[in-house]
């Protein structure tokens, strides 16, 4: 049942996904968990939630070959944040380097260890890390299979920060406060922007810069800091 | 009245530009007419043979700049203008592309174009006081200063998007930590520090460091096959 798999549900403007990944081997379901989970995104896709977080169950965000799912999430216009509640392995971590912005639980475990099996990480794994934490970081965490904890992981750049999950609550709430139009373009022109050469990357900014002075939520969070208060933003 | 004044100052002392944001009253807010007279300056520092590399600060006491003044905006006649007004004068292009030394000095608030002006500086010191941000998306808008193209390059991806999504303030020291800054000095020290960096800098001919500056800016932008051929050609250039 790919409804037990993963869960929806929201929390103010905050979507969460609840990877619900059973069993106890590695890959378990791990086929089920990434088919319910770009089921998850393509509605997800039609919400009008300003932020996604991602999440796991118990000790797991999710392990195993999760193959496909990375895709999904990060076709997402709207920011996301995975909150790596536990173990985060293999396809696991694919789909976490997939998300914005990546916060571990003191107690998480990172890793990419295809490779010790013969396999390639193939759902983005060896680029995405590459992009993430630079040349020596990204070979030696690939071509060693070694699983890091949270610390390291903040300390290489892996993820941004370590915390409970109130830490990851109030960085949605946080970023589910702006504008989504606005949101949506810085996460464009940074994600665009890494595959041009930096003067196309600032022609890209610039563009969307100006586009955006259609939107009524420019004028809307100008007037908001004009007169000190906190603007409701409609997403147009 | 303080309007009077110019909104940026440029000063010799030996071989080094110091250019000032000077609007103080407004935390040195960037404005049209500091943009204009920005423009002028860096074209100076480009182009005065007697430079060799420059400093930037801001006057007062609250910081740096704390942003672009949201005061102007909604000013701006029409999109198609505003396109043609960016690229007319491409003042981020200018400031980048200064084949000399730049380092900021950063005190106090240094928030959305003034923490852009400050990451298109090759080099960043900052006093234990400064205050970093990135609010635009908060305020519907977006970075139009290079902030999403080169707080990515700087701090990495996760970073740069976790800055620009959440708007959340940080300090000089997780500012070191991120590698935005290369220094944190207390805020009496700030200047003197800056401009010691600036001075080792200096201590290399002029030409080299025009060289390296190539090598890094268009070698990030190439394939390694071709960024490595680049700079074996600019080795060549200078010892020829």
């Amino acid at each position: 049942m790919s409804g037990d798999a993963v869960v929806v549900h929201r929390r103010g403007p905050v979507a969460v996904i609840t990877l619900n990944q059973p069993g106890s081997g590695p890959d378990a379901h791990a086929a089920e968990l990434a088919g319910a989970l770009a089921d998850a995104c393509a509605r997800l896709a039609d919400d009008d939630a300003r932020a996604v977080v991602l999440t796991g169950t118990g000790e797991r965000f999710a392990t195993g070959a999760v193959g496909g799912a990375a895709a999904a999430v990060a076709s997402l216009r709207v920011p996301t944040i995975a909150w790596i509640n536990g173990d985060c392995l293999d396809g696991g971590l694919e789909v976490a380097l997939a998300c914005d912005i990546r916060v571990a639980a003191p107690g998480a475990r990172l890793g990419l260890r295809s490779v010790l099996e013969g396999r390639l990480p193939a759902d983005g794994g060896t680029q995405r890390l590459l992009r993430l934490v630079g040349r020596a970081h990204a070979l030696r965490l690939l071509l060693t299979g070694e699983v890091i904890d949270a610390a390291e992981g903040l300390r290489i750049g892996l993820v941004q920060s370590v915390g409970g999950p109130e830490a990851a609550d109030e960085l949605a709430e946080r970023v589910a406060a702006a504008a989504p139009v606005a949101s949506a373009y810085v996460k464009e022109a940074v994600l665009r922007g890494a595959d041009l050469a930096l003067e196309q990357g600032l022609r890209l900014e610039a563009d969307l810069s100006i586009l955006l002075h259609t939107t009524a939520d420019r004028a809307k969070g100008l007037a908001s800091f004009a007169d000190g208060t906190r603007p409701e933003y409609e997403g147009r | 009245m303080s309007e009077q004044r110019p909104t940026v100052l440029f000063e010799k002392r030996d071989d080094m530009a110091v250019v000032t944001l000077n609007r103080p009253d407004v935390v040195n807010a960037f404005s049209v007419r500091m943009r204009d007279e920005l423009w002028e300056v860096l074209s100076a520092v480009r182009d005065d043979p007697d430079v060799r590399g420059m400093l930037l600060v801001g006057a007062g006491e609250r910081g740096f700049c704390a942003g672009a003044d949201l005061t102007e905006f909604g000013t701006a006649p029409s999109q198609t203008i505003a396109r043609q007004v960016r690229w007319e004068r491409d003042l981020w292009g200018l400031l980048l592309g200064i084949p000399k030394p730049t380092v900021a000095a950063l005190h106090g608030y240094c928030l959305g174009s003034g923490l852009e002006m400050a990451a298109l500086c090759d080099m960043r010191v900052a006093a234990d006081d400064a205050v970093f941000g990135m609010p635009e998306a908060g305020l519907g808008l977006v970075p139009a200063a290079g902030g999403t193209q080169l707080l990515p390059r700087l701090l990495g991806p996760g970073r740069a998007l976790e800055l620009l999504l959440s708007g959340r303030r940080f300090g000089a020291e997780d500012a070191l930590a991120y590698g935005l800054v290369s220094e944190v000095v207390p805020r009496s020290e700030l200047v003197a520090a800056a401009t010691a960096l600036l001075r080792r800098v200096l201590r290399a001919p002029a030409a080299a460091l025009a060289a390296a500056k190539r090598a890094l800016g268009d070698g990030a932008d190439r394939p390694l096959a071709a960024a490595l051929d680049l700079e074996r050609r600019l080795a060549a250039s200078l010892s020829a």
